[in-house]
């Protein structure tokens, strides 16, 4: 992974207008209260859209605290590598057997700082090898958030930025030589992988320090690009959604309905971290991906019980068939397809004719060894082109000429286990929906298909999608707490909620948000919301596991699909 | 560097034909019937060789790290340990890597060859298209940079018209982008004023907002700032606030410490006719040497909200209609600019044009029968300027080396050509023509080529 956090200044990550609110608040401001919704939209003439988006996953907030705003201390090292390389790991555990003298020395040179008895009790060994891995580079001192360098930078930065002297350079040193760099915010979240009705608070930021009002407003920028993973989450689900319908539909069960849609979008997006983040985000519904950026980004800041969380299988690309030449598609398919005899292998099949490839090379000359490959290990058929819905029913009405279907317990046509399709072009939540209905009209199982989705994934979404918005709500000026808003008369779309804001179940199992602080009140039962950050200190986790928990596709869900 | 991949083509090294010494590839923006873009700002390449290929990028506990990730993703071992071990022994984990790349900054039509990338050393062929995942991301960079562009050529058109002049183009569109992006790895442009969000208008109370404009005007009385007047009502702040209880404030103020007001909602173009007629009547205007109406020089207005290409186009083209000059406003421009963008805006694309097998060369390509727009060049290619002057990419090898606009930007893990912020910018202005558009097509090319010399 890359060490970007010993460079990151947390007073250049805001828009720069920011850096000059400090001094707009109304004078003796003590307290700045924000949260973060996705706004409903209720008044929209212009546009129709085919895909509400009713509800949204929330994800990502982990990676953003952990990542950028949490405070770097000497006891709270960053692990490096997971697993650590075997050499240094051997070596590990031969300290505990030999334990070295008791004597300090420095972790430059590379030795074990611990030195006590206790070194020889087993229950101390945990710690003891934490200690050694630091000392053995395993982790990285990972920059802090506030040093007397990075203030200079920003000053620096700031006053040719603006022209002059507008950083508040006394209120981030206050916060360097009281707190030593840890951030004097409070947040509070739903659990990540809750799956929320749209016009409800999602999560609070506070200032918990008078002096430090203005840091809640600061914060909005970074912490607004959370709309990312909760976009690309939100998204990623309503595709399972379609996916799980027309699954149970046309066979009955969702047998690898987790395989169905694949993580195609690696070079289709805008920078490397844009990957991680995003790919992360699709595997909290589905467990294919080939954006292997998603799985160090999970590992690192959310963590899995499973050694990875997303899966692939080896696939053929176009130079790797077109550099056999045009004449030798066939030698190049055969050529692959023995290459990976037990797994299913993948091959992109449109580089001329993806008709011809499909009926004379697939269905006549390689016809004999495709038959032989097992179910665990079928070949899976690629077009690339044409239209999506007529370039898949096409292919599979010509497959099926050549290996003939079965009949599934719903009536519906089933290719032979050994060979399936995978259509990885063009795919978005739109065309998704298309050739699934497209599929179930001319009686093709949704068992033959799987989708790979790259742009329309990870890339083709703003923060417009689910009008991702934070907004102040609630102040303390002159010891009084006062309700605020903002209402424009031009688009009442816009309007924000008031004053300190908590998150109910109602008795019927609904969503209710609860402003101006009607949340303190007993008959609401409890808040939702739970304290995840606390002055620079990450107090609440959740590990991926219980993200994909909370994100499955409830039971009550599927019901109302199929009706 | 070994996780800047897609899974499957960890497992391509198996699939090319056997004895295969050479995979040569190429990028390019390709053409797109009915597109308005046409040509593209090839910009980003230098940031991604410099962060992420160049120098050894390869170590030992790297490829250990992968070796034992790749096993657990494809659950069984397809990594190639031993071709990576290669790189790092012969090569002292330097990539034995060749890209020739058009010059940072240039303007080319699409449909051509803008970067190529071989390896140089045979036992590496496979090499080439295991960076095109990273490479590929390249369109990001190619995008925002084309569409800013093309932002530029639609306020400079304007401004010439309405107004005479140029003055100020380079500060008229501002970057509002930062919070809609999808994460902190991206860039940033220009410089700013001090501007107002809601929530320091907002906290002020409802009752309360000409104070809190007010404040604002005391914080920051030398140089611009720009002030959101829509929290509850933008016809009434402008006509009774800044119009009426704070109007001797904000004349007060000089051209250099302008008030910007900004609306934030509503149609844009509507909304900012019905700000111009109220300010006007409030502080009246006076007429350019053209003809349009111009605000006190102390007053202008940005527009900040639902800014795209085509309602920016939109905007200016009303505002003239009503007789306002482009110089009473400014644009502030967020998603659009940098999110509302994928691969498919330039339809960018890599695909492999040569290989060498067995010795010999092979001009290879896909031509779909399915699409015959994502068809792909053939054989070794290179860019030049044909007689008539016009931009062309000449393949299967039949190029003249001396003709070639392409330029070794980087090789063995170093780069070799280094484009400064200035070259750059100057390769990327606005022609003449762009922004006079009343010259004839053929004139424009004419023009164009005049413009810009003999390489």
């Amino acid at each position: 992974m890359e060490h970007r956090d010993a460079d990151f200044n947390i007073m250049l990550a805001t828009d720069s207008y920011k850096v000059t609110h400090y001094k707009q608040y109304p004078p003796n401001t003590s307290k700045v209260y924000s949260y973060f919704e996705c706004r409903e939209k209720r008044t929209d003439p212009t546009k129709s859209r085919k895909v509400k988006y009713d509800k949204t996953v929330f994800y990502g907030l982990q990676y953003i605290l952990y990542k950028y705003l949490k405070a770097r201390d000497h006891d709270m090292p960053v692990m490096r590598h997971w697993p650590p390389p075997w050499e240094h790991f051997i070596f590990s555990w031969e300290h505990f057997i030999h334990p070295t003298p008791t004597h300090r020395r420095s972790p430059q040179q590379g030795q074990s700082s611990a030195g006590s008895a206790a070194e020889q009790n087993s229950t101390a060994r945990l710690p003891l090898l934490k200690i050694h891995c630091i000392a053995q580079g395993h982790f990285s001192r990972a920059g802090k958030v506030v040093t007397p360098e990075k203030i200079q930078e920003a000053k620096e930065v700031y006053r040719e930025h603006f022209q002059d002297d507008v950083f508040n350079e006394k209120g981030w040193t206050y916060i360097l030589e009281k707190y030593n760099g840890h951030l004097p915010i409070e947040i509070k979240a739903v659990p990540e992988g809750s799956v929320i009705p749209r016009g409800n608070v999602l999560f609070t930021v506070e200032s918990t320090d008078p002096e430090c009002y203005w840091l809640t407003n600061w914060v909005e920028t970074i912490l607004v690009q959370i709309w990312y993973p909760i976009t690309v989450a939100t998204n990623s689900r309503e595709q399972k959604k379609i996916l799980a319908k027309y699954l149970l539909e046309t066979s009955g069960n969702l047998e690898k309905l987790e395989y169905k849609l694949h993580d195609f979008g690696y070079r289709g997006v805008s920078s490397q971290e844009t990957a991680g983040i995003g790919a992360s985000a699709h595997l909290v519904n589905f467990k294919g991906t080939d954006t292997v950026a998603g799985i160090g980004v999970i590992k690192k800041y959310y963590g899995t019980k499973d050694p990875v969380p997303g899966f692939s299988v080896p696939a053929a690309e176009h130079s790797t068939i077109t550099a056999w030449g045009k004449d030798h598609e066939k030698d190049a398919f055969e050529h692959i397809i023995k290459q990976f005899p037990s797994v299913p292998v993948s091959i992109v099949s449109d580089s001329y004719d993806i008709y011809n490839a499909c009926e004379k090379i697939w269905g006549e000359d390689l016809r004999g060894l495709i038959e032989k490959r097992s179910a665990d290990a079928p070949l899976v058929v690629r077009p690339d082109s044409g239209n999506p819905l007529d370039t898949v029913l096409k292919v599979l009405e010509i497959l099926g000429k050549k290996f003939i279907p079965v009949e599934n317990s719903k009536g519906f046509r089933v290719l032979p286990p050994y060979i399936r399709v995978i259509q990885g072009d063009g795919v978005d939540i739109n065309t998704l929906q298309e050739i699934v209905e497209g599929m179930k009209e001319h009686k093709w199982s949704i068992e033959n298909i799987a989708f790979g989705s790259g742009g329309a994934l990870l890339q083709k979404l703003t923060r417009d999608l689910l009008n991702c918005s934070f907004k102040c709500s609630y102040v303390v000026t002159n010891g009084l707490g006062v309700n605020v808003f903002k209402d424009p008369v031009a688009d009442p779309n816009k309007r924000s909620k008031k004053g300190r804001l908590s998150l109910h179940r109602t008795q019927s199992g609904d969503f209710v948000t609860l402003e101006e602080g009607k949340g303190d009140l007993e008959e609401y039962g409890v808040d939702l919301l739970h304290t995840v950050f606390q002055n620079g200190n990450i107090v609440k986790t959740y590990t991926f596991d219980e993200v994909r928990d909370n994100a499955k596709l409830k039971e009550s869900e599927l019901e109302e699909l199929l009706h | 560097m070994l996780n800047y991949v897609l899974s499957r083509q960890i497992t391509h090294y198996k699939q090319y034909p056997p004895n295969v010494s050479k995979i040569y590839s190429y990028f390019e923006c390709r053409h797109k019937k009915g597109s308005q873009l046409n040509e593209v700002v090839f910009f980003g390449l230098q940031y991604l060789l410099k962060k992420y290929l160049a120098g050894p990028v390869i170590t030992e506990e790297k490829i250990q790290e992968a070796k034992l990730f790749y096993q657990m993703h494809f659950k069984q071992a397809v990594f190639d340990e031993e071709g990576w071990r290669k790189v790092l022994e012969n090569h002292d984990g330097r990539l034995p890597i060749r890209i020739k790349a058009v010059p940072e900054g240039r303007i080319i039509p699409r449909g051509n060859v803008l970067f190529t990338v071989e390896n140089t050393d045979p036992n590496f062929y496979w090499l080439t298209n295991y960076i095109e995942t990273m490479l590929v991301q390249m369109w990001y960079p190619i995008t925002v940079a084309t569409i800013s562009r093309e932002f530029k050529k639609i306020l400079a058109k304007h401004m010439k018209a309405t107004s005479g002049s140029l003055e100020g183009l380079d500060l008229k569109l501002h970057d509002f982008g930062y919070r809609g992006v999808s994460s902190q790895e991206h860039y940033k442009t220009e410089s700013i004023t001090p501007l107002l969000s809601c929530s320091t208008i907002i906290s002020w109370g409802r009752s309360r907002e000409k104070e809190a404009f007010e404040r604002v005007l005391d914080q920051f009385s030398s140089g611009p700032v720009s002030v959101v007047s829509d929290s509850y009502d933008i016809f009434n702040a402008c006509k009774h606030i800044w119009g009426d209880k704070l109007k001797e404030r904000v004349m007060e103020r000089s051209q250099d410490s302008c008030l910007v007001i900004r609306p934030d909602s509503g149609d844009p173009a509507e909304t900012l006719i019905e700000v111009l007629k109220i300010l006007e009547e409030c502080f009246g205007c006076s007429l350019n040497s053209v003809g349009y109406k111009v605000l006190p020089s102390y007053l202008r207005i940005i527009q900040g909200d639902g800014i795209d290409l085509n309602s920016v186009e939109e905007i200016l083209e009303k505002l003239s209609d009503e007789g306002w000059s482009a110089e009473n406003i400014f644009f502030g421009c967020g998603s659009a600019l940098l999110q509302k963008l994928n691969r498919d805006t330039l339809s960018c694309a890599f695909k492999c044009s040569y290989v060498e097998t067995n010795g010999k060369g092979m001009d290879v390509y896909k031509q779909p029968v399915t699409d015959l727009s994502k068809m792909s060049k053939r054989g070794q290619l290179s860019l030049r300027r044909n007689s008539d002057g016009f931009l062309e990419t000449i393949e299967r090898g039949a190029g003249k080396p001396e003709e070639d606009l392409l330029v070794t930007v980087f090789e063995n893990g170093m780069v070799v050509k280094d484009y400064s912020l200035e070259e750059i910018r100057k390769n990327a202005r606005l022609r003449d023509e762009e922004v006079n558009p009343t010259l004839h097509n053929h004139d424009q090319e004419l023009l164009h080529n005049h413009i810009n010399g003999i390489y």
